[in-house]
């Protein structure tokens, strides 16, 4: 969803003062230069060495003017094409794009609804159901398969994706084997380099470790891709409580100082790459000790870093449509909307993880298409309401006049649809329309709804003889890994 | 019980760690044998910070404090009581298997068994199976923990285990499993000798095994 501030009159939402941000900002450059991060990864510590950080083993810490090069360097908005030419999203202060998460464990069976590992044929689904939804504008996995060469399957899944979406695909990976995997398929859709370079229908998902860790294959693979011109996604962040300080200015502080020490490395390899920061900044339960997806905490923190980023001018990718809750149930249903409201009011420019349940452990279609609803009445909200001559009607008011009724009258009909929101899952029926429907509570409707997108639904196909050239390059992963 | 104790017990519950130092030694002082300290005081206090937990009226953290405090008093008893009276609940290595970085949910069992006593070897995260062996030879423990998060290193688990065999000293060890996609099931077919889905089970697993 695009939003214009100047012209439309937005919903007003912050969580920080200008003056918090600051404080948030220059604490995090302290945290930086005092504790540093641990760098796992040779050529990023040469890189920061070079610009003046001061390494000590793995240690290194970093002077401010590093970082704010970094935040000048980094663009303030990119772009990510669907491979149909069609899907555009620009990730650039005021959109809000939302899409799923990646790597499951287990999926809801669409025809059964049980809880069951997630398989192939699972990702490749999630991105057919992406397609279809108009609220939803990128894909991910929403499940991580355990029927293939396990080191294969992030190739897999983007196999998949691709072929079932025209809309743009974030894949992560395990190993810079898999990156090169991937970034051939990619090639193979697209065609030629230029043309994927020009026109990225991906950005590679990857992440680092809370509190301030950067991972050696994390490393290798976005230094990768910065150099081969992918977008890169890179995402982390304190779990309150545990890897991060309980309240919340801390774990904003270990959020945001592993996402800057990431993107100083980005840019001093390719000043001006294209790179989303992101951070998922859960409280955990202290009593059960799992992260709390769902939280309150979760919804505030995350539209905090969203404050932090817009004012460094750095995309931001947030969380939402994710629960604790075990099946699609009302607490899924509050949870993943809270934190869908939340996302938007902030302009979190990516969103991801709708359709998560059990706190990143179940994939579920269903949450995923229930959320694109609550997708389309919040974006119904951030349009705001516009104020103007044209709009406060006050000939039609005099027209009408005390006791009369404006549903006939012809500026009702003309502006309608545009004014007045309408669902396509909730019900606003007659009580009795609703009995001789046959009664259907939400998740019938929801399931209804995704069986017809599974049955029907067509992506647009890939190039002729695409689909044989990924095959060949799976196969020969295959051979590869034996 | 006397009002020392029940001030150790409570302060030990509160996760005052100073305090409980200071009071067991004031308890010493006052005549109360060490071994009375220990049974009367520290140990019924963790003894209610154990079963507030497992109601769901305490947190981690709340435990883990709880823990530190017992320790405190530990130390300072630790010099007078009999060999017999101190032996460790038992001895835990404990490691993330090869190719997994996720440490927070091993660390808090880590963190866990220590509060209960037990005498634990952390050997970090991503580690080789070779690396357990030679742990497994080097300090003898009574059990052997792996944490694995992602359903690509699970497998890691198996290899430990066929190391072990190889290495001739799987019977010398009890082997749990854990961590969020490691099943009961899962356990049993690698041929572990036990599997808690969280910290409190794992303590109290630990505790059936060594016994
Ligand atoms: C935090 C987290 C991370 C952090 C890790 C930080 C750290 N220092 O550990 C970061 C961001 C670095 C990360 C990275 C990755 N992660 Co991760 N991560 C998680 C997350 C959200 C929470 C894990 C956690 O800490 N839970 C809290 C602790 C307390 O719980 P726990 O670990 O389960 O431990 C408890 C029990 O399991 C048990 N237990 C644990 N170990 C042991 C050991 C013994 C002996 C016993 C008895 C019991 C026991 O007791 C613990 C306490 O109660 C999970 C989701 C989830 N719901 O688990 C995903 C998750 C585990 N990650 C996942 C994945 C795929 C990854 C990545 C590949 C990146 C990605 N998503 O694309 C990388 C891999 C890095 C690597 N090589 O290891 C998937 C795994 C899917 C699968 N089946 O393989 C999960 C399920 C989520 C998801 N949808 O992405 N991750």
């Amino acid at each position: 969803m695009s939003i214009n501030d100047s012209i439309q009159q937005m919903p007003q939402f912050r969580v920080l003062s200008d003056r918090q941000i600051e404080e948030v900002y220059l604490a995090t450059l302290e945290c930086l230069k005092r504790t540093g991060v641990e760098i796992r990864n040779a050529t990023a510590r040469e890189l920061l060495a070079a610009a003046g950080a001061r390494v000590d083993g793995a240690r290194v810490r970093i002077p401010p003017p590093v970082i704010q090069d970094a935040v000048a360097a980094v663009p303030r908005s990119f772009t990510l094409w669907g491979r149909d030419g069609e899907h555009r999203l620009d990730i650039a202060p005021g959109c809000v794009y939302f899409g799923p998460g990646p790597t499951c464990t287990y999926f809801v069976d669409p025809e059964t609804g049980e809880r069951r590992p997630t398989r192939r044929g699972d990702p490749g689904l999630t991105a057919l159901v992406c397609d279809a939804l108009e609220n939803i504008d990128y894909a991910m996995g929403l499940g991580l398969m355990s029927d293939v060469t396990p080191t294969l399957a992030p190739v897999y899944e983007f196999a998949e994706m691709v072929a079932n979406t025209g809309k743009p695909v974030l894949p992560w990976a395990y190993s810079l084997q898999n990156v090169l995997d991937i970034y051939r398929i990619a090639l193979a859709v697209a065609g030629r380099e230029e043309v994927l370079r020009q026109r990225p229908f991906f950005a590679l998902f990857a992440t680092f470790q809370a509190p301030l860790v950067h991972t050696e294959e994390d490393l290798c693979n976005v230094l990768w891709a910065v150099e081969h011109g992918i977008p890169v996604v890179y995402l982390g962040g304190g779990t309150a409580g545990a890897t991060a300080p309980v309240t919340g200015a801390g774990t904003l502080v270990i959020s945001l100082a592993g996402a800057l020490s990431g993107l100083a490395i980005l840019q001093l390899q390719k000043r001006g790459a294209a790179v989303c920061l992101g951070a998922v900044p859960q409280a955990m339960d202290l009593r059960t000790a799992r992260p709390a997806y769902g939280g309150p905490e979760m919804s505030l923190y995350s539209a905090a870093m969203a404050d932090i980023c817009r004012y460094l001018g750095v995309p931001f990718m947030g969380t939402a449509g994710a629960s604790e809750a075990k099946v699609l149930d009302l607490q899924a249903a509050i949870e993943s909307t809270v934190q869908v409201l939340l996302s938007a009011l902030s302009r979190t420019a990516l969103v991801h993880d709708v359709g998560f349940l059990d706190g990143a452990d179940i994939g579920s279609l269903e949450l995923l298409v229930m959320s694109d609803e609550v997708i389309a009445m919040v974006k119904r909200i951030m349009r705001g309401i516009e104020v103007n001559a044209d709009t406060l009607m006050l000939d039609l008011i005099d027209q009408v006049g005390p006791g009369g009724e404006f549903m006939s009258a012809r500026e009702t009909a003309r502006r309608c649809r545009a004014e007045i929101w309408h669902p396509t899952l909730w019900d606003r029926e007659p009580w009795e329309n609703w009995e001789a429907a046959g009664s259907l509570g939400m998740p019938d409707r929801i399931r209804a709804r995704l069986r017809e997108i599974l049955a029907t639904h067509t992506p647009p196909p890939l190039p002729r003889g695409v689909a044989e050239e990924i095959e060949a390059i799976l196969m020969e992963a295959e051979a590869r890994e034996k | 019980m006397s009002e020392i104790l029940q001030k150790i017990a409570a302060n030990l519950y509160e996760g005052e760690e100073d305090v409980v130092a200071a009071l067991t030694q004031e308890a010493l002082e006052q005549g109360f044998s060490p071994e009375e300290i220990l049974a009367d005081g520290l140990i019924f206090g963790m003894d209610r910070v154990g079963r507030d937990f497992k109601a769901g009226d305490l947190f981690v953290p709340e435990v883990l404090v709880a823990a530190r405090a017992m320790q405190a008093g530990m130390d300072v008893l630790r010099p007078l009581l009999a060999e017999s009276d101190v032996h460790s609940a038992g001895t835990y290595l404990i490691g993330t298997v090869a190719g997994d970085l996720h440490d927070i949910g091993k660390n808090l069992v880590r963190m866990m068994l220590e509060g209960a006593g037990f005498q634990v070897v952390d050997l970090g995260v991503d580690v080789k199976a070779e690396t357990f062996v030679a742990a497994v030879k080097e300090h003898k423990p009574h059990i052997l923990g792996m944490s694995a998060l992602l359903t690509t290193t699970m497998p890691a688990m198996k290899t430990v285990i066929e190391a072990l065999e190889q290495a001739g000293v799987r019977d010398k060890v009890k082997v749990m499993v854990g961590g969020a996609p490691v099943t009961a099931a899962y356990a049993e077919q690698i041929g572990a000798d036990a599997y808690a889905p969280d910290a409190a089970t794992a303590v109290e697993m630990a505790r059936k095994l060594v016994e």
